[in-house]
């Protein structure tokens, strides 16, 4: 099997001292949706900066298709991986398209005006990311929901193997959420590969391939949706302060059978078991 | 709302104007000296014995037009240095209320040439007291006061990237701190020795104060070299650090992510714009506001990507200084004030408007 990228006994201690990621092995294949998910703290950001090279990494390597990353220059890695920060520390006064067309950067040279070539991938990353008609509005203007399809288009644009998305969700109404992770799910494929931080434990039930528990810095679970969403998992990182259960997904909806897990945050005075078309796990 | 103009179609465009109107405001500042003015075919004929092409003025008329003619090229490369140096400061900081004094130059500047003017006992001869490297040194005092204060800047911009910067790494928060704090270490110092001056050597504290004011008469064509040798420098590192400082605006993290050499295009930017804003002030002294202003007009009239604020605050600086200075000389025929004294005196007003306007323009994502 195709490994895109590869982390051997990965390690990221700030300068403080503070050992925000320790000892992780991870690899990510073309068309899998990762989803890394954690407690608050647990390493997840820090992890999927480390992997775009944004934070140096104290121990341990990374390799991409076998090959070291390490000296890699910026705009070699921008080509091969996309970063998707959870939000910008400023909104740039642009437009919707001329944010996007920044995703050509590690494209183009110094005095380099924008090809064809450049066009049709700006072009074609608005159109999966549903913002064609969004081209010419200011991105101040835009609602959350269309800032982060926004951020995806532009790491879209890159034309990268591998997108790295941090909590894109966050903030987000549910349809605005469920929005965001179909385009997510839609950008996986034979060539590329999605890993995806969220807090979200059932829109990861919904659109993972395969869940990355991580708690303290450390993995503590990598595996398929149905091996990591269960109790003896979860409980150990979350607490006990979550109900457990699960949905029947109808055969052939979106290739998809079988059981789903849901995991719910409850509140821990109400023992009650859940009802309706849940089928309570009690807690 | 608007958006910034990335298109450089429309930069082209104002770049021609602005570059015409400038060309304007050169010819009409050679016309009129201080002490004489003159006519178009003096102009020619003067600009032909510079160029050699043609018989110099007579007498002290062609030594005249090409002191005015000195002035007026000092005023276009501060202007443009100053501007440009802001403009470039405030896109590595992320701040439109960063400009050159922020990272210690103006101040680096002024020490340096406080002790230039203190070694060569002001800007008279009469001091250097028997000493032939000093008498020697009397006699071309301005050129040493411009080198010490370019040492001076170029110094404490130098110790302000090797305090600031950790492990070949430059932090500009860090940065912009220790520039806070070698500001007020070097202010402390210029007090203390004007506080010695004014008691023990009246005619040196006197140069040093007209000094603090800025001034471009007098001017020789080696200053002219140097401020324009700074000027290109600042000018020939924009193509490669105006891409990049768009996609700074949103964030180091966020350049980075997408393929840009963050630490590679800070040392650029923060050495071009020291030695371009650091020959300009040891050229003409403290002259405040045009690094700051100057960018922000640009802004206003709309040109917010990089790609064309640089090279129009370039174009823009210039336009700005000579213009305040020509329209000083034609309405008032006589400079009364000081350039730094006219800068501060529009730039101060401006600066306390962009800091009321900041305070409700402040967006996060």
């Amino acid at each position: 099997m195709v490994v895109l990228i590869e982390s051997s006994g990965l390690g990221h201690t700030y300068p403080g001292g503070v050992e925000a990621l320790a000892d992780l092995d991870l690899s990510i294949s073309p068309g899998e949706v990762v989803c890394i998910l954690g407690p608050n703290g647990a390493g997840k950001s820090t992890l999927l900066k480390a992997l775009a090279g944004l934070l140096p990494i104290t121990a341990g390597s990374v390799t991409w298709r076998g090959e070291a990353m390490e000296a890699w220059a910026p705009r070699h890695r921008a080509r091969r991986l996309a970063f998707v920060p959870q939000s910008l520390m400023a909104l740039p006064e642009v437009t919707v398209r001329t944010f996007v067309a920044q995703g050509r950067y590690s494209h183009q040279g110094v005095f380099a005006r924008a090809t064809p070539e450049d066009r049709q991938a700006v072009d074609q990353a608005m159109s999966q990311a549903d913002l064609v008609d969004l081209a010419a509005r200011p991105l101040p203007e835009l609602s959350g929901g269309q800032r982060q399809r926004c951020l995806v288009a532009r790491a879209l644009a890159q034309q990268a193997d591998l997108l790295l998305i941090d909590e894109p969700t966050n903030a987000l109404d549910p349809e605005h959420q469920i929005a965001v992770f179909e385009l997510i799910e839609s950008l996986a494929h034979e060539e590329r590969a999605v890993a995806v931080v969220t807090h979200d434990l059932n829109l990861a039930s919904q659109f993972a391939s395969r869940i990355v528990l991580m708690d303290g810095g450390r993995k503590v679970a990598d595996g398929t949706v149905n091996e990591v969403l269960q109790r003896s998992v979860l409980e150990p990182v979350y607490g006990s302060g979550l109900r457990y259960s699960s949905w029947r997904v109808e055969e052939g909806a979106e290739g998809k059978n079988g059981e789903r897990p849901i995991v719910l945050p409850w509140r821990s005075s109400d023992s009650s078991a859940l009802s309706g078309p849940v089928d309570g796990g009690g807690a | 709302m608007s958006v910034a103009r990335t298109g450089t179609r429309a930069g082209v465009v104002a770049a021609l104007v602005m570059g015409v109107g400038l060309l304007g405001l050169v010819v009409l500042s050679c016309l009129k000296g201080t002490t004489m003015t003159f006519g178009t075919d003096q102009f020619l004929q003067g600009l032909g014995g510079i160029l050699g092409t043609d018989t110099p003025l007579e007498g002290h008329h062609q030594l005249i037009f090409e002191l005015v003619t000195c002035k007026t090229l000092v005023a276009c490369g501060v202007g443009a240095s100053l501007a440009c140096s802001g403009a470039l400061l405030q896109g590595v900081f992320r701040n439109g209320l960063a400009s050159p004094s922020i990272l210690g130059i103006t101040a680096g500047a002024g020490l340096g040439a406080t002790l230039g003017i203190m070694l060569v006992g002001g800007y008279g001869s009469n001091v250097a007291g028997g000493i032939d490297l000093l008498d020697q040194a009397a006699k071309h005092s301005p050129l040493l006061v411009t080198i010490t204060g370019f040492a001076g800047a170029c110094g404490v911009a130098l110790l302000v990237a090797a305090i600031g910067g950790v492990a070949g790494r430059v932090s500009v928060p860090t940065l912009l701190l220790v520039g806070i704090a070698i500001n007020a270490c070097i202010a402390g110092i210029l007090a203390a020795i004007q506080a010695w001056l004014v008691e023990h050597d009246w005619q040196t504290a006197e140069a040093v104060y007209h000094w603090s004011f800025g001034s471009l008469k007098d001017k020789s064509w080696t200053q002219v070299g140097i401020v324009w040798t700074g000027a290109a420098c600042a000018a020939l590192a924009l193509p490669f650090v105006a891409r990049e400082l768009d996609l700074f605006a949103a964030g180091e993290e966020n350049a980075e992510s997408l393929g840009v050499n963050t630490t590679r295009t800070k040392l650029l930017v923060l050495v071009t714009a020291s030695l371009a804003a650091s020959a300009a002030v040891a050229v003409a002294g403290q002259i405040a506001f045009v690094g700051l202003v100057v960018p922000h007009l640009v802004r206003l009239a709309g040109f917010r990507s990089y790609r064309t604020l640089l090279p129009l605050s370039l174009v823009g600086g210039a336009i700005f200084l000579l213009g305040a200075d020509v329209a000083q000389r034609y309405l008032m025929e006589r400079e009364l004030f000081k350039p730094g004294v006219l800068m501060s005196m529009v730039g101060g007003p401006f600066f306390l408007f962009l800091l009321v306007r900041s305070r409700s323009q402040v967006r996060t994502w």
